[in-house]
């Protein structure tokens, strides 16, 4: 059996056999059905191993039938250099339509043009469900974006990828990676540095000399372009794999706390390591919210109840711009500065107020800016009555798993509950990678007898008619947790907020979609 | 845990379909996304070459969109898709008007024999399989991983045979046990998941 299947699989790949042989083989497949099952499986088994192995065809043909000319539009109407980096994410690596000839000639010219930008994105993008990461270049004038499942080439500089399952991984080029799954990656050359967080353990990093697995740890992983890979642990375990040459077996290490080792020195061994120049830790620089000079009095002339800017503090809080407005206090480690800067986990903190806020039941409208510097789950603004167990009213939050989808990655989320509470609610949902991190945005949430939007941007999303119909309430505000309690342990805070917020504005009427586009549009080169 | 998107339940279907229909072609995507990897392996049962398997899944897809309105909701989407293709396949052999080799003949009349064998699992094949495969190639023995790689870099046996230094036989033996290992280690993660 074994010897009859090896064969028509060879057979059936074009290999030569003599005409005897594949008759009678066509013989056996006729006649004997185990032998038809068995065959199909192997064929389908290569068949599958062929499908998962090549990227997913981009189809600009079927593209074109179904009238989406993204390509074409961007060629017409962007930057130049937008245009042909489109036409470089849309580069599949096999594909013979003539269209695609056109696009793979842009993507050529792309490549010499964008020789001296940092990043060269060979993969294309995908669908929004496939977002694997987000790659943060370090310098801040360099926008953050999707990374899907591909290759990514770094020629110089330095950038974080923030994967969705809170792995983190710095990078500085030349680097030579290839993104394959949430727990895999190969890097062909270049210094990286990982942090796994529990529950990620096990991601690993294929080189040419082997894999490094990383269980749970801070590491140093430097790919020469030789294919050489030394690893340090800074904290934690990782462990170490090479190939022997000739054989199946597989050589490991386990390295722990402040070891190192090296791969690769001779093919299947894993040796010392004398490098001493791993990849310190990168803090990409965050961006600066660039406002209007005269972006108080724009604020104010559309009357809000309430306009906390968050770049001030007076007496310990921050003060309210609206006369005789209240201040709202902080808690936890928040750093005033040109806006309210929170740490997440590592340092939690809440700004909240302390005298309710009667939320009018014909309408308001909650308007920030924000700029996260995580994937993580995390709670904007969150409007609770005064009750002890705060239950909620609204939340606006970050990171929020739409139901059916693989990630939240970059959701932003709009909730209302009435009665107020912490189960039901009305939803409304971003689409996925609409927010990134490291980038500012600005949010617009409001409701009128139930009649809910999400601006997200200044882009309209919704509107949802929630199930029952708010009536006036008091509400608490909340800013950078989902619920704070005054007898709370911090470090018990729920999705603590990383990065900064600024500019709540408060409005007992909702928006005119004219005047949410107007107060979304940033005025670059001013100061804020 | 699976992916609801990536499996198009019926009422799923049908909501698209009419999304579709109702002048949203966009939504059609999510059919490519939904029924993509199973035909393009059933394809790849067809054919050698890759790129003539993403053509003919191409111009399967764009002939599906372009009699959407034919497709009646009682019938297997899939099985209606593949019934394009076999035209559409049929249809290019006609048109390379090749003379078809002693072993071209044999993958011709093998694949009509298999035929069911390969409709019952491209039936069955969804986006998680790709994933579940990948991360069984990559536990794969360097060596055998190696021919399952090169085998997409449309490296014959010879020519693969020469650069691992080895004879043609030994790849054939190297994939067979190859493919071997991926069918347990899929059976053993679709158990596991479930």
């Amino acid at each position: 059996m074994n010897t009859d299947l090896q064969e028509a699989l060879i057979a059936w790949q074009g290999g030569e056999l003599p005409q005897s042989r594949t008759e009678a083989l066509l013989i056996r497949l006729r006649d004997d059905t185990a032998f038809r099952a068995a065959l199909a499986e192997l064929i389908w088994t290569l068949c599958l191993s062929k499908v998962a192995q090549s990227p997913d065809p981009r189809w600009i043909t079927l593209q074109e039938e179904l009238g989406l000319h993204e390509a074409q539009e961007a060629v017409q109407n962007s930057r130049l250099e937008e245009a042909l980096m489109a036409a470089v994410r849309r580069e599949p690596q096999r594909f013979v339509s003539s269209s695609w000839r056109i696009a793979t000639a842009l993507a050529a010219a792309a490549a010499i043009l964008l020789a001296g930008l940092l990043w060269l994105e060979k993969e294309p993008a995908a669908s929004p469900q496939e977002v694997i990461a987000v790659l943060v270049p370090r310098d801040a004038e360099q926008p953050s974006r999707v990374v899907t499942m591909g290759q990514l080439h770094l020629a110089q500089g330095q950038a974080r990828l923030l994967f969705t399952h809170g792995v983190v991984v710095d990078v500085e080029g030349p680097a030579d990676l290839e993104i394959c799954s949430l727990s895999r990656m190969i890097c062909r050359q270049g210094r990286l540095r990982t942090q796994v967080p529990p529950g990620a353990e096990g991601f690993c990093v294929e080189t040419p000399r082997g894999t490094v697995t990383d269980l749970g740890t801070v590491l140093g992983i430097t790919v020469s372009g030789q294919g050489k890979t030394d690893v340090n642990v800074f904290e934690g375990q990782a462990e170490l794999s090479a190939s022997i040459p000739g054989q199946a077996g597989l050589r490991t290490v386990v390295l722990n706390e402040a070891e190192k080792a090296s791969l690769g020195a001779s093919p299947g061994l894993i040796g010392t390591s004398e490098v001493m120049d791993f990849l310190p830790s990168l803090q990409p620089v965050a961006p600066q919210l660039r406002l209007p000079a005269d972006q108080r009095a724009r604020i104010l002339a559309a009357k809000p109840v309430h306009y906390w800017r968050m770049n001030r503090l007076v007496e310990g809080q921050v003060p309210n711009e609206v006369t005789a407005g209240p201040s709202l206090s902080l808690a936890g480690k928040v750093e005033i500065g040109s806006s309210a800067r929170f740490w997440g986990q590592e340092a939690p903190g809440v700004i909240h107020s302390e005298k309710p806020w009667i939320a009018p039941s014909r309408g308001y409208a909650l308007e920030l800016w924000f700029m996260a510097e995580t994937l993580d789950q995390t709670a904007l603004l969150a409007l609770t009555t005064p009750d002890p167990k705060r239950p909620h009213l609204g939340l606006i939050e970050l990171g929020s798993r739409p139901p059916g989808q693989a990630t939240g990655a970059g959701v932003l989320r709009y909730l209302v509950r009435w009665p107020a509470g912490h189960r039901d609610g009305m939803n409304l949902f971003s689409a996925a990678a609409s927010a990134l991190p490291y980038q500012w945005h600005h949010v617009v949430a409001q409701q009128a007898r139930g009649r809910m939007e999400l601006f997200l941007d200044g882009q309209p999303l919704g509107p949802a008619q929630s199930d029952a119909v708010p009536g006036d309430h008091p509400a608490i505000f909340q800013i950078g947790a989902l619920e704070w309690r005054p007898d709370q342990e911090l470090t018990q805070l729920r999705r603590p907020f990383c990065g900064q917020i600024a500019e709540l504005a408060v409005y007992d009427r909702t928006l005119s979609v004219r005047e949410i586009a107007e107060h979304a549009r940033p005025l670059m080169g001013s100061s804020f | 845990m699976k992916l609801p998107l990536d499996m198009l339940e019926s009422s799923q279907l049908d909501s698209t379909l009419d999304h579709i229909l109702r002048g949203h072609p966009d939504a059609f995507l999510s059919i490519v996304r939904a029924y993509g990897p199973g035909l393009r392996a059933w394809l790849s049962s067809q054919l050698f070459h890759q790129d003539e398997v993403d053509d003919l899944a191409q111009e399967t897809f764009i002939a599906a969109y372009r009699s959407l309105h034919t497709f009646q909701r009682d019938q297997d989407f899939g099985a209606w898709l593949r019934g394009i293709a076999r035209n559409k396949l049929l249809r290019h052999f006609e048109h390379i008007q090749r003379q078809a080799s002693r072993m071209e003949q044999f993958r011709q009349e093998a694949s009509a024999w298999l035929q069911d064998e390969l409709d019952q699992r491209a039936a069955k094949t969804r986006r998680e399989k790709l994933q579940l495969m990948l991360n069984c190639i990559r536990q794969l023995p360097e060596r055998l991983r190696h021919v399952v790689r090169s085998h997409m870099e449309g490296n014959k046996a010879a020519s693969l045979a020469e650069e691992m230094q080895t004879s043609t036989g030994a790849i054939y033996q190297l994939q067979y046990r190859a493919l071997g290992l991926l069918r347990e280690c899929m059976a053993r993660k679709i158990t596991h998941e479930h």
